[in-house]
């Protein structure tokens, strides 16, 4: 027991990063140095440098902040008097004597079970780490060009992540997450003992291949469908457009986006409305604008309130109008792929109207079939509308489609901060809404039945809002007063502002049926 | 025994009901961390933006307790913009009362592909210039003939982006490949928009005018190259069985006969037409007849029996009878047997026996009678040879023929087996 537990600290304990001081000159691609953002000093990783008119310009990533906050700085922000982080030279993974262990400061009590618990994740962790180094290798532009893709760097983000993992080591232990299952409708057995699955999963992980997110296998789940990528190497790091103009809007792009390559050098790129057609150029996009006769998302409305209207739109059928449609949320969804076309998704558009036609909103993809039980696969309010309940109707209405397929579904993963913070709001108030109802008990499985929620996100919800906990030697659901509270403050809103839900009895909508020949993605 | 209970604890049934508690209710002073135990299920979130600053500020707060409403993840703005979003986008949108159906796509719906920039608004300028008000080029028909070129050298050269050698096709080869998107108002300007288009297509090293997406093209740069989007999914090999050729047979087969039911629904509703119109034409005939004929009587100094002429006699149905007769049958069964006179319901046997033997005379006389008319003027003509009436003559309607047999099409002939 003892050696494997300080193997493992070992593990994760930061390589020596090499530091110095460094003048403007001697800057390059990978370095960390300290930035300032909003009067403060931030450490950011130079991602591509530009020179512009004599004056060099970096492109930073902001170590802790999301992708989308990443910008262009003058040379002036960078604080070189203090010492910088040199990228990693590319080195053989090191296998280190073991160091001081770090005295866990938790109860004893807890250490014996914990201690199990790490043994068998410890294999699965180093694979994660080295697989996680090796996509950032690959992952890092050249130190020459912006944003070269192909050529490869050296791993400069490895000091960064080493420090936020131990950083996260040493809050708590459970916030380490596992595998539990990746299907959602894997909660057959009677009993579920989580512990012993995620262990399971742990296990088996530690026999798979190397590395769990080749390049090439995952290709070969994105050919089979799913819209999403984990890959490092499919996210281009430097945003491309600077400003677009669409509708009433102009909206800063918070990431890359494959439009034609020289918008890069256009101040402004234009989306058409309703087409969602793109142009360099205003006198090219007023001239669209005198052609263009679409007035609403091209398919079929499903669904109509007072409020907005849904369209259902084949990929297969309205290829264009969902290869803008796809263009435009890339440039604001991280992880999104447009690596294959859009033929086997379905897209569900909310428009909201006016004399002027129906305004795109937000929309979600749907697989035609989704082999993970997947009910959305990429979601995304326009950033115009944000902050206004629109993500939470889009979410309430990929429930009911699932509902009316008598299926349960849940969120294509990864989900992006947004996402997640979105669906846990939605998860909370639809769980604790059934379970303000008056009931005096209720089961995880059937919470879910009656929301088209997965078990796993069930579970998910319960335990993220600390309201599974033991008495009298049984699991018990607690409505916490916190949560009580929060419901109440809801309802409150709600009699001020009105709910806006979505009325099952408005949509007009039977599951698509889709021949085995039309889903195989032919031509 | 302690252990025991833990490892008892830590199992957490989701098909089991757990009762629902508040907090008050629940001994606080218990360690719940058999409840902790469970593990973490997976947010979803990538590994390494799980701990980002504004995330994690956020989930903190709302576990905190519900005050989370102000804080949130900054995200750049979005401002309102500068461009006339009335001109641009003007009120033509009028809601149906039916959910939208829609199945144009984009391509139907724009236009001409071709939109002009600033560099072709300063050339057109130049060329209505030297030009006479009447023949000026539109901006439109600009865009329609410069959609064709480039329509027409798409077709022509579609590897012209790939190989820079390509020349730029003349003048004759374009207007070759017209089609009838190009309306002949259009048309003479081509030559005069000619030149332009070569020169900015030489600027572009022949590429396409319009930006366009970067799409695969077999390349090896492709893979890596973020720019590259949408490419096509392989398509999976199908292995062919005899089950799957009848498959398609029959399918091939429902096909045929939906579409021979489709065309025959169309053929009666160009019949029904046809009858509406020839129906149209005789009521004005009548019509202009009757007004010939009023003419006259006008003419002869004729006065009583206009209405008639003008107005269609329609024989009014006679309802009363009908009515009268549901009325009749409506009292009947409500008649109770009660008061009915008895005498009228016995029946005697006498009566029906007379009744039947009369009946039967009269069908034989009937007969014999009937007999006799069928023989009137026979003559023998079975020597002659019986011929079929005419074909034309059977078919009840000599403008549609049927297309649909159940002749089965020749399957196609099983892969040799090259897999095997």
């Amino acid at each position: 027991m003892v050696p494997k537990e300080s193997a493992r600290e070992s593990a994760d304990t930061p390589e020596p990063v090499e530091k110095g001081f460094a003048t403007l000159s001697t800057l390059q691609v990978g370095v960390k140095a300290f930035v300032e953002k909003e009067g403060e000093k931030r450490k950011a990783e130079i991602l591509a440098i530009q020179s512009k008119k004599g004056k060099l310009a970096f492109y930073v990533h902001y170590e802790e902040f999301n992708k989308r906050l990443d910008e262009w700085v003058p040379e002036g922000r960078i604080d070189l008097s203090k010492e910088v982080e040199w990228p990693a030279p590319e080195k053989p993974e090191k296998k280190k004597a073991a160091q001081t262990s770090k005295a866990s400061n938790k109860s004893k009590a807890d250490a014996a079970l914990a201690q199990a618990l790490r043994d068998k994740k410890n294999p699965k962790r180093a694979q994660q780490r080295q697989a996680r180094l090796d996509r950032e290798l690959s992952g890092t532009p050249d130190s020459q060009s912006i944003n070269l893709p192909g050529k490869v760097s050296r791993a400069s983000k490895a000091g960064g992540k080493e420090n936020r993992e131990i950083k996260q080591d040493k809050d708590s232990v459970t916030v380490i997450s596992e595998v539990i299952d990746g299907t959602p409708k894997a909660e057959d057995e009677d009993m579920v003992d989580l512990m012993e699955m995620a262990d399971a999963a742990a296990a088996a992980k530690a026999q798979a291949p190397h590395e769990p997110f080749s390049r090439e296998e995952e290709i070969e789940k994105l050919r089979t469908g799913g819209s999403m990528t984990q890959n490092q190497t499919e996210i281009s790091r430097v945003r491309n457009l600077s400003h677009i103009q669409m509708g009433k809007h102009e909206i800063e792009p918070w990431y890359f986006s494959p439009y034609p390559q020289e918008f890069s050098e256009v101040d402004m790129v234009y989306i058409c409305e309703s087409c969602l057609s793109y142009f360099g150029g205003l006198k090219q996009f007023t001239r669209h604008r005198a052609k263009c006769s679409l007035l609403h998302p091209p398919g079929n409305e499903i669904y109509r309130d007072e409020y907005v209207s849904f369209f259902e739109i084949d990929g297969r059928r309205q290829r264009t109008w969902c290869r803008n449609l796809c263009l435009l949320s890339k440039l604001f969804l991280d992880h999104k792929t447009l690596y294959y076309d859009v033929d086997p998704f379905l897209f569900y558009c909310m428009a909201i109207r006016d004399e002027h036609g129906c305004h795109l909103v937000g929309y979600f993809s749907k697989e035609k079939e989704s082999v993970e039980g997947y009910n959305v696969a990429c979601i995304l309010t326009l950033p115009q509308y944000q902050r206004k309940g629109f993500g939470k109707l889009l979410i309430d209405f990929s429930y009911e489609l699932s509902k009316r397929e008598g299926k349960l579904g849940s969120p294509e993963k990864p989900l992006s901060d947004l996402g997640l913070l979105g669906y846990r709001a939605y998860w909370q108030e639809t769980i604790v809404d059934l379970l303000m109802d008056g009931r005096t008990d209720a089961n995880i499985e059937e919470l879910g039945a009656t929301t088209a929620m997965t078990t796993n996100d069930v579970l998910h919800t319960l335990q993220n809002l600390n309201m599974i906990k033991t008495s009298k030697n049984q699991h018990v659901i607690v409505l916490t007063d916190a949560v009580v509270a929060q419901w109440k403050k809801q309802k409150e809103k709600e009699k001020i502002k009105g709910k806006r839900t979505i009325d099952s009895d408005k949509l007009q909508w039977r599951p698509p049926v889709f021949t085995a020949s039309s889903r195989t993605w032919n031509w | 025994m302690v252990t025991a209970q833990r490892f008892r604890q830590r199992k957490l049934s989701v098909k089991q009901s757990l009762p629902i508690l508040r907090e008050s209710d629940v001994d606080q002073s218990l360690d719940d961390d058999a409840a902790r135990h469970i593990p973490r299920i997976e947010t979803g979130v990538e590994k390494g933006e799980e701990t980002e600053h504004h995330l994690q500020a956020v989930i903190s707060a709302a576990q905190a307790g519900g005050t989370a409403a102000h804080i949130y993840i900054p995200t750049p703005e979005a401002v309102a913009s500068s461009l006339q979003y009335e001109a641009l986008y003007p009120r033509h949108f009028r809601q149906p009362a039916t959910y939208i159906r829609f199945s144009s796509t984009v391509e139907d719906c724009v236009g001409s592909p071709y939109c002009m920039d600033e560099e072709d608004e300063a050339f057109l300028r130049e060329l209505n210039a030297k030009k006479p008000q009447e023949e000026q080029c539109t901006e439109d028909q600009f865009e329609v003939v410069m959609s064709a070129f480039e329509r027409v050298s798409e077709i022509r050269q579609p590897f012209a982006s790939v190989d820079p050698n390509t020349p730029i096709l003349s003048l004759d080869e374009l207007e070759g490949g017209f089609d009838d998107t190009v309306d002949d108002a259009s048309r003479p300007f081509a030559a005069d928009i000619y030149p332009h288009w070569k020169d900015r297509r030489r600027d572009r090293e022949n590429h396409s005018l319009m930006s366009s997406l970067k799409f695969e093209r077999n390349a090896d740069t492709d893979d890596g190259d973020p720019y590259v989007c949408f490419r096509r999914r392989e398509v999976r090999q199908v292995r062919k069985t005899r089950g799957r050729d009848a498959q398609a047979t029959e399918r091939l087969f429902t096909f045929r006969r939906q579409y021979e039911t489709s065309r025959y629904l169309c053929h009666l509703v160009v019949q029904f037409q046809r009858a509406k119109a020839d129906q149209l034409a005789q009521d004005e005939l009548i019509f202009r007849q009757r007004r010939a004929l009023l003419e006259a009587k006008r003419s002869l100094g004729i006065k009583e029996g206009d209405m008639e002429l003008l107005i269609n006699q329609v024989k009014a149905p006679r309802p009363e009878a009908g009515v009268q007769r549901a009325r009749v049958a409506g009292q009947q069964p409500s008649l109770p047997a009660a008061v009915r006179p008895m005498e009228s319901d016995v029946i005697m046997y006498e009566d029906q026996k007379a009744k039947r033997a009369d009946s039967i005379r009269t069908f034989v006389n009937e007969h014999k009678q009937r007999h006799q008319v069928w023989n009137e003027g026979y003559v023998d003509d079975t020597w002659r040879p019986i011929t079929p009436p005419l074909e034309s003559a059977a078919l009840d309607d000599p403008e549609f023929v049927s297309l649909f047999n159940r002749i089965l099409p020749t399957p196609p002939t099983s892969a040799e087996g090259s897999d095997s």
